[in-house]
Parts: C-alpha cells; sequence; structure tokens
C-alpha cells in the first residue's frame, strides 16, 4: 500500500483532558542496527472509554508504542508520559518511574490497570483455558473471588468458549484461543485495554467475528489497537493514529511519526498538511 | 507446580539425569568413607598399630621403663621376659595340649582395653587369671571363666621337671587384635615363670628349686603404645636414645592414609570431570526449558509479575528437580550400599561397612543437590534476565 507521508505535527502538546487516562508528548524511542529507527510521539492522548486504533504498516512501529504504552518498553524520553488508572486522580509519571529504575510500580499497574491482547494470544500452555483467563484477577490484589467467577461467565458466555474452559490451549483452534485473550485481557476490569495485532493470525471470517467481539466487550473500556489491515477500522469507532515512516536522510535513522488521521472513509489519507501547520482534529 | 506437571517427561528426564549423576557419586563417596574409615577404624581400634616392641633381646632396667614412661606419646608400656622362656604348656580337659605364648599385661593395656571392660577388671590380674587369644580359646575350647592347667617345664641337673598351675579364664581376645595363640598373664606370674626356667624356686607356688637372688634379672623385651598414629613416629626415634631399635606399623598406618588420599583425589577428579559435565548438562536443559519458555514468562512479566517472581518460579522447579533427584538417587545408593555391605559382610566386622555415608553427608549431598540445580537454572535465566520484557513476546 502506497500510502503518502503524513506530515508531522509541530509543538503540539497531549490534550489537557479531564477524562484522560494516558497522556504522551514528545515521546521518542530509537532502536540500533542497520540505519536505525526512531518513533517519535509529538502529542497523544487516551480518554477514559475512548477507542483509539493505530494503524501502519508493518513494522512501522505500532508494536514499538503499544509496548511503551504497556509499560514493558523503556522509552528514550519523553516530555510526559504519564498514566492515571480509572477513577484515581493521581498522574503516574511513567517516564520518571522508568528513570528511576522502579519497575515494581510498572508491575503493579500492569497487574491491576492493564489488559493486553497479543497477536497469537499469549496464553500459557501449562494452565487451563479457565485458569488462564482468570489469572490477572488472581494477580489483581483484592480482587474478590465471586466477582472472578461472575466475570469468568459472562465473558465466557459472552465470547463462545463457555465449553472450552476446562481445556488446555493446545486443544483448542486459534480463533477461540484470542478470543480466551480477550477475555483474559478483560477479566480484572482494566483502566485500559491494549492489543497488538489482535486478528492477525485469524482468519478473515473469524478476524471479523474476534473484532467485533472485542469492540463489543470494550464498550466502556479505553482501548488501543494496533493493526495493519485498515480496513477493518470504522472511523465511528476509533480515533485512528497512523505510525507511518519516512526514511531518513544517509546515515540517519528512520523516522517514524504518531499522527492522527481525521477521515478514514477517504480511502484512510490524511489530508495533507503544509510543514509546520498544525493539523485540524 | 503445575508447569512441571505438564512437561513431565522433561522433569522426570532431568530428575533422572540427575540421579544418573548423583548415584555414583555417592557410590564413590561412600566406598571412600566405607572403606577408609573401616580401615582407619581397624587401625586405631587395634592397639597393634600403636605398639612398639623392640628389635632382638636386650636388658632393660626399670630406669628405662620409667623414662620411657614419662614421654608424652607413650600411653603405656610394659616388660616382657625373653621370649625363649615366654611360653607355657597349656591343657585342658579333653583337648590335646600345647604351646601358647606368654605375655605380661597389667590394668591399661591398650591391646587388651576390650578385655579388661568386658570383664570388669579394675585391678591388677591375680597369678591365676589369664586373658587368651582367640585361636587358644579355639583350640582349648575356652571361654570366659574356663579353668585349665598351666605347665611350664625346665631342665635341672639332667633331669625334666615340670611346675603345674591351675589358671582361670578372664576373657578372650578376638582374633583381630592378637592374631596368634596368646596368653596374657600378670608380670608377676610372668616373671616366675622365667625365674623357674632359670633353676630357682617359687615358694608361692609352691615350685623347688634354688634360691631366687634378691637382685631381679633385667626385663629383655617390653610392649610400647602411644597415644595415637601420629606418635608412634616420634617415639620410635625417642627409642633410638637408648640404642633401640622398635618394629612399628609404620607401613599399615601409611597404607590407609595413601588410600585416603588417593580416594579423596580419584572422588575429587570424579566429581570435577562429571559434576563438570553434569552441571553443563543441566544448565543446558534449563537454557532449552527457559527458551521454551521464554513466551511463557513474557507474557507472565506482561501480566505484572515482577523478574524476582519469574526467577524464583524457575529456580523453584530446579529446586524441585534436585530435591526429586536427591531423593530418587540417596533411595538407590542406601539400596546400593546395603547390597555392597551384604555382599562383602563376611569380612566386615559389626559396624563396620564397604560403603557407608553419615546422614550429615546424605543431607549435605541434598543441600548441594538442590544448590547445583538451582544454580543451573540460573545460569539459564541469566540468559533471560538481560532481555527487555517486550521482546520474549513475539519471537515465537
Amino acid at each position: 500500500m502506497n500510502v503518502p507521508e503524513s506530515q508531522p505535527v509541530q509543538g503540539r502538546g497531549p490534550e489537557k483532558r479531564d477524562d484522560a487516562i494516558l497522556r504522551c508528548q514528545n515521546l521518542v524511542k530509537t532502536r540500533q542496527g542497520g540505519p536505525g529507527y526512531r518513533l517519535r510521539v509529538d502529542g497523544l492522548t487516551v480518554g477514559q472509554g475512548e477507542h483509539l486504533a493505530l494503524i501502519g504498516d508493518s513494522g512501522s512501529g505500532k508494536s514499538t508504542l503499544l509496548d511503551m504504552i504497556a509499560m514493558i518498553l523503556r522509552p528514550d524520553s519523553a516530555d510526559d508520559f504519564s498514566f492515571r488508572p480509572v477513577g484515581q486522580a493521581k498522574w503516574h509519571d511513567l517516564w520518571g518511574i522508568w528513570r528511576r529504575g522502579r519497575y515494581a510500580v510498572f508491575e503493579t499497574l500492569r497487574r491491576s490497570e492493564l489488559g493486553y491482547i497479543m497477536q497469537t494470544g499469549g496464553l500459557l500452555p501449562f494452565l487451563s483455558v479457565a485458569d488462564n483467563i482468570t489469572l490477572p484477577a488472581d494477580l489483581k490484589p483484592g480482587f474478590p473471588r465471586a466477582e472472578k467467577r461472575g466475570r469468568l461467565g459472562d465473558l465466557s458466555a459472552a465470547l463462545g468458549i463457555a465449553h472450552l474452559l476446562g481445556k488446555l490451549p493446545s486443544q483448542i483452534s486459534v480463533g477461540e484461543r484470542q478470543r480466551c485473550a480477550i477475555a483474559r485481557a478483560l477479566i480484572h476490569g482494566p483502566s485500559l485495554v491494549l492489543a497488538d495485532e489482535p486478528t492477525a493470525s485469524l482468519d478473515p471470517p473469524t478476524a471479523d467475528r474476534v473484532f467485533a467481539l472485542l469492540l463489543e466487550l470494550c464498550r466502556d473500556s479505553s482501548l488501543v489497537v494496533s493493526t495493519h489491515e485498515h480496513g477493518r477500522v470504522r472511523t465511528g469507532q476509533f480515533k485512528v493514529w497512523r505510525v507511518s515512516c519516512s526514511p531518513g536522510q544517509e546515515g540517519q535513522p528512520i523516522e517514524a511519526r504518531v499522527s492522527p488521521i481525521v477521515d478514514l472513509a477517504k480511502g484512510g489519507l490524511p489530508p495533507v498538511a503544509a510543514p509546520g501547520q498544525g493539523l485540524m482534529h | 507446580m503445575r508447569r512441571y506437571r505438564h512437561d513431565w517427561l522433561y522433569s522426570f528426564c532431568s530428575v533422572f539425569s540427575m540421579i544418573a549423576f548423583m548415584v555414583p557419586m555417592l557410590t564413590v563417596l561412600g566406598i571412600r568413607d566405607g572403606i577408609v574409615g573401616t580401615l582407619t577404624r581397624r587401625l586405631l581400634d587395634n592397639p597393634r598399630n600403636l605398639e612398639l616392641s623392640p628389635i632382638g633381646t636386650q636388658s632393660f632396667k626399670p630406669e628405662f621403663f620409667e623414662e620411657v614412661a614419662g614421654h608424652p606419646d607413650a600411653a603405656f608400656i610394659i616388660p616382657e621376659t625373653r621370649a625363649i622362656s615366654a611360653t607355657m604348656n597349656l591343657m585342658a580337659e579333653g583337648f590335646p595340649s600345647f604351646d601358647g605364648d606368654l605375655s605380661a599385661t597389667a590394668p591399661g593395656d591398650p591391646l587388651l582395653r576390650e578385655a579388661y571392660e568386658a570383664s570388669a577388671l579394675d585391678r591388677p590380674l591375680a597369678v591365676g587369671e589369664i586373658f587368651v587369644s582367640q585361636g587358644v580359646a579355639e583350640k582349648l575350647g575356652l571361654q570366659a571363666g574356663s579353668r585349665l592347667e598351666g605347665r611350664v617345664g625346665r631342665r635341672r641337673q639332667g633331669r625334666d621337671e615340670y611346675a603345674r598351675l591351675p589358671l582361670e579364664v578372664l576373657g578372650v581376645i578376638p582374633r583381630h587384635v592378637t592374631p596368634g595363640y596368646n596368653v596374657f598373664c600378670s608380670l608377676d606370674l610372668m616373671r616366675m615363670t622365667e625365674d623357674y626356667r632359670s633353676g630357682f624356686a617359687i615358694p608361692e607356688l609352691g615350685w623347688d628349686g634354688a634360691e631366687r637372688p634378691l637382685e631381679q634379672a633385667p626385663f629383655s623385651r617390653f610392649r610400647l603404645y602411644s597415644r595415637d598414629l601420629d606418635g608412634v613416629e616420634r617415639l620410635r626415634v625417642f627409642l633410638l636414645d637408648f640404642q633401640v631399635n622398635a618394629v612399628t606399623q609404620a607401613a599399615q598406618i601409611r597404607l590407609v592414609q595413601d588410600l585416603d588420599h588417593s580416594f579423596t583425589v580419584v572422588f575429587l577428579a570424579l566429581f570435577v570431570v562429571v559434576g563438570g559435565g553434569a552441571f553443563a548438562s543441566a544448565a543446558s536443559g534449563a537454557i532449552d526449558q527457559v527458551a521454551k519458555m521464554r513466551r511463557s514468562l513474557s507474557v507472565l512479566a506482561l501480566l505484572g509479575i515482577s523478574k524476582f517472581r519469574l526467577l524464583v518460579f524457575t529456580a523453584c522447579q530446579s529446586a524441585l528437580t534436585g530435591l526429586l533427584a536427591t531423593i530418587g538417587a540417596e533411595a538407590l545408593f542406601l539400596l546400593l550400599a546395603k547390597t555392597l555391605n551384604a555382599y562383602f559382610g563376611d569380612s566386615l566386622g559389626a559396624g563396620e561397612a564397604v560403603c557407608s555415608l553419615s546422614a550429615r553427608k546424605l543431607a549435605a549431598a541434598a543441600i548441594l543437590a538442590i544448590l547445583f540445580m538451582t544454580a543451573a537454572s540460573g545460569c539459564a535465566y541469566t540468559s533471560l534476565a538481560d532481555i527487555e520484557p517486550s521482546e520474549g513476546m513475539r519471537d515465537l
């Protein structure tokens, strides 16, 4: 797919919103090797209950951004990179935590506030489906047992996997595994659900079903989905951001920029803005 | 734990490879401890090895005995008479008579320590009381409490004469202490038989002959015992000052010490070679496991489980392997040791073993095995620890 470059948004800060749960400003991550690679997020905010889609070609850096949001990848620098769990007043300065090396905070946040759906399910092969799904609830401090059972019942019914609970992941199909992964990401009621190419390994009809289920179950949750299947993302359901790469100059790393797209309906192409001019949102 | 069950085949194999390593190690160590322990104990148990006796016949005055007894390494010394006169003809009813070798003894005699203890005797022997060696006891059908007759012969003025003396057996000395045909009596009796043989009368026993001179003849031999194995050599050198060449069991002592040393070297060499191999194989197995589990570990990290807990998680699995292997290996070892000891049982005394390990050593082996496996998995884990958690996830 030949997509023209979206223009960088200069000096654009994260939106100051009361319902925001995640803020990134001038978040930068470089990777060594080859010509090198540099991902830059000028300004990105995720609001409570907001659905955000990151689109871009494979290798453009969607997963890199997602991993930083998931607090498992250290950024190089950031002016602001903060997370505020739903219902809490206090912002966690993620960049500060990385700098100070207080990884235990991340572990706590990951346990309690994040749900992560991997491209290939990421179920633990030695636990049953039910145990896989309830694992985050078991790990979340103080999560009530009864609620765990209730949510397991609701989620597995909604996802159509109730009959698989006693099986091992190796005994079920890829699509079923992905549905289990969705249940696992949601069981503990996280503030933010992250999904990295959740349907990439599924055949198209299954992918459609799983994607629809994900959206349906995340009605009230904040969700960030990365996908290279641009067609699956509808403007009405998502705020769409594009991760796009431009080859760097000789000896310079490849630059990747993350910027919003207004109108997906027009072939997913963002309006071309003049350099230095802010994009209208 | 559940992961452990899931990978039961691998776990089974690692437990067994660990057992395969531990059993030979334990066995070599057990044989070393068993044989060397048994030999050392025999050396120490057998006072013969602490004994020094003069080569040939000399004259030893009482001052000599006092001086030697004062040496810090000397545990016990007792004079003996000329070998030629130190025999006694023994007669018990129903058995053919024969000549036993006569030696003097006194309380504190290391050679007869057990015999003294067994007979609960804490005073010098009376003239008619004797201990006999197992050889004598078997020839004459004797046991503690048996009575017999001793005969001492001499040739005086062309006639053969005999003096008779009733004797009582106080105890039998086992063959490993005195392998010959020995009779142990009081120094007095020994002296009397010598005097009688020299033609003198012994009025106390009603033996007739010439009147005994006032001055006693010097003793011609002695038995000297060192306090410990190391003292034997020092005493030997000390005796040289008196122009006395002494026979010792130095060669035997050296043999056991050499054996101990060789076994230790063999064990260490085996341990290094086999242990190194086992460690490499355990570590490579663990690295394989961690590599296979890398994805799972990444997922667990993503779910918010700290690296430390993951490390504990993998270490616990390895420790469990070590524990199971230890239980298996030590059970096998005990079985093997029992079989070996039963097989060689004929040549072993009570409490002796060809192959044995103390409970403390077994416990140490268990702890070592668990540490060993944990270290192996630690090695494997470090290969994982420097990976950023985000990496493992998508690799497989």
